[in-house]
């Protein structure tokens, strides 16, 4: 059940991220661009919020890479070891990504941190504590390292229960045909 | 030095360790044995000024476009407006292939986006018969690459963040010769079917072709519509590259609302791709800022630069080492992971060759073209195959492609001998950075 509800969060973060995408940079970007034509005046800080939407939207949907398995990985040659050599690369491919999320997550905390400890604010007219995007930004990336923390673990306990199919979901090498049928598959949905 | 960066740079990869941990990885060992203090006391601050970088919005926003772009159904109509006005010339639908993925670049960022969207319209007409499949095939893989040289680039947006330079000249400067590989996409086609003509496909009627090429003509509004968003506003001084990006993005959305396609679940779909995309880039982008800061503190970006200058080779010897090394490499990295892996060691020192940032960026993308047409990772040629229903050998693919790489290759020494076809449209638009 806990397999299901990483996944489950993960997307969901990851559905946020894209939300942000639209409504917290493209929106307020057109608002601003209109209104300087029209009225001649900015009318929201679209410069400062669609960058602060970007780092939220790399937080947030940062975990959902994981489950997803997105990350390239130049695995053609592995690809034709036999499975015991495969899987020793994938997990340490796994252990690596998860060394590399917690100290991101920990460089990102002590950034969020040391803004708050300096009451540090944004450069605009908003002032915004710039404690609150890096905080988002930080909690997402947490996230993040949690869910890579946990990929190899998991990964580990289904292959000493010999579910090697389980393995590969987790952490096998991604077969490019995911992202092919993705990208067929948008092309398809088409009406 | 060099070594050991190289050397753990590409044994780290080739051990198939993500590459955005490997970039990450490699900047922390270079950092604990060269660097005179810790770098990572900046890594924080790094990681936070590529996540909040306004250039680098732009980049999901275009991911979104395509997202959605495929469901608003402009392609089809595309296709069929296109269709009548090459009737006439040998090769027939293939030249649509080529026309509707370079109409369809000038609104979209990604070239697999562009190939499976025009894929999935001009496919069926090949099984009709009549076509040599692995031409018709490679024409529209090769079409499809087309959307990272046509302005806007997602590619070309990175790139600029990387090198620091401008995305408007990029953009300017890719225009022309995106225009210029498709024709020359065409002139292949045209040459191989009148020297075959059994490859060329069925007569279509002739009759009120006229009629036929001015009905469609309206079909071609909102492709052009979202382009005079994206780009013309950049050049008509309304919005800055990323602000294109967000006007193009609304635009797009209304577009698929218009065609009654705006469901939770295609939006749903739409941001959890996009989220999936940039995350996967961006964490890419945030180890190669880590690993290029560590890079120019050590020296190592000058020292590589020294040695590459060492060697005595003339600048023209050089690039073609360096077009030989991307070619190469194309064939078995994926391209977004290349771009963003080999830009902060590469583009240095071709500049410091005497190359423009902005000409190199250029020839930059049709090399990524080109790697996106060259197996066995070749992503365009992958994404064709899938289209592709009734199934096939995949080698109708690699045969079907060849052709275009030379067209490539043609592009690329037409811009060594005259870089004034990129460099000419920046200078006229730009005339303080341009060129």
């Amino acid at each position: 059940m806990t397999d299901t509800l990483i996944e489950r969060v993960s997307r969901w973060l990851a559905w946020a991220a894209g939300a942000v995408i639209l409504f917290g940079c493209a929106l307020p970007i057109t608002v601003d661009v209109l209104s300087r034509y029209f009225l001649n005046r900015s009318a929201v800080e679209s410069f400062e919020i669609s960058g602060f939407g970007l780092a939220a939207c790399i937080g947030l949907g940062m975990a959902h890479t994981v489950t997803t398995k997105a990350h390239i990985r130049v695995d053609f040659a592995v690809a034709r070891l036999p499975f015991p050599l495969r899987a020793a690369c994938d997990l340490l491919a796994a252990c690596v990504l998860a060394v590399v999320a917690g100290a991101l997550a920990w460089f990102a905390w002590k950034t969020a941190a040391q803004s708050h400890a300096m009451g540090a604010r944004s450069m605009s007219l908003l002032r915004i504590p710039m404690v609150i995007p890096q905080g988002i930004w930080w909690v997402g990336l947490f996230w993040f390292a949690f869910v890579a923390v946990l990929a190899p673990l998991r990964a580990v306990l289904r292959l000493v229960r010999g579910d090697r199919e389980g393995f590969n979901a987790l952490v096998g090498s991604a077969d490019i045909n995911a992202e092919i049928d993705e990208a067929v598959h948008a092309a398809e949905g088409r009406g | 030095m060099i070594a050991t960066a190289l050397s753990l740079l590409l044994g780290l990869i080739a051990l198939s360790l993500p590459v955005a941990a490997v970039l990450a990885l490699v900047g922390y060992i270079l950092s604990e044995n060269y660097a005179f203090f810790p770098m990572t006391g900046a890594a924080g601050e790094l990681a936070w000024n590529a996540s909040e970088d306004f250039i680098l919005v732009a980049a999901p926003m275009f991911i979104m476009m395509g997202e959605l772009m495929h469901r608003s159904g402009v392609s089809g109509q595309l296709f069929d407006a296109l269709t009548p006005w090459f009737a006439r010339l040998p090769g027939r639908l293939m030249h649509t292939n080529i026309a509707s993925s370079a109409v369809f670049a000038a609104t979209s960022g990604s070239s697999l986006a562009t190939a499976a969207t025009i894929g999935t319209v001009a496919i069926p007409n090949m099984d009709k018969g009549g076509y040599n499949r692995p031409l018709f095939l490679g024409s529209i893989a090769a079409g499809g690459t087309l959307g990272i040289l046509i302005p806007p680039s997602i590619n070309m947006i990175i790139y600029a963040v990387l090198t620091d330079t401008s995305v408007t000249d990029l953009y300017a400067a890719g225009f022309l010769p995106g225009f210029v590989l498709a024709a020359l996409f065409s002139g292949i086609v045209l040459v191989l079917v009148l020297w075959r003509p059994e490859w060329g496909g069925p007569k279509i009627a002739q009759e009120g072709l006229w009629r036929a090429r001015l009905r469609g003509l309206p079909q071609l509004i909102p492709p052009i519509g979202l382009f005079a968003i994206v780009v013309g506003s950049i050049y008509a001084g309304l919005a800055t590259p990323t602000e294109a990006a967000a006007l193009g993005l609304v635009a797009t959305v209304g577009l698929v609302a218009a065609n009654r396609q705006l469901t939770l679940g295609v939006l749903l779909a739409a941001f959890e791709g996009t989220a999936r995309t940039t995350c996967m880039i961006m964490l890419i982008v945030i180890a190669a800022s880590f690993l290029n800061f560590v890079m120019v503190s050590i020296g190592l970006v000058q020292a590589i630069s020294d040695a590459v200058l060492g060697l005595g080779f003339s600048p023209l010897g050089m690039l073609f080492a360096i077009i030989c090394f991307y070619l190469i490499l194309g064939c078995f990295m994926e391209t977004l992971s290349m771009m963003i892996a080999t830009t902060p060691i590469i583009a240095p020192v071709v500049i410091s060759l005497g190359y423009s940032p902005v000409w190199w960026g250029v020839v930059f993308v049709i090399l990524i073209e080109a790697a996106l047409i060259t197996p066995p990772v070749g992503m365009n040629l992958y994404v064709v195959q899938a289209v592709r229903k009734g199934g096939g050998a995949f080698s109708d693919l690699f045969k079907g492609a060849a052709p275009f790489l030379i067209a490539m290759m043609i592009l690329i020494g037409i811009l060594i001998a005259f870089p004034q076809l990129a460099l000419w449209l920046p200078s006229i638009l730009n005339p303080k950075t341009g060129g």
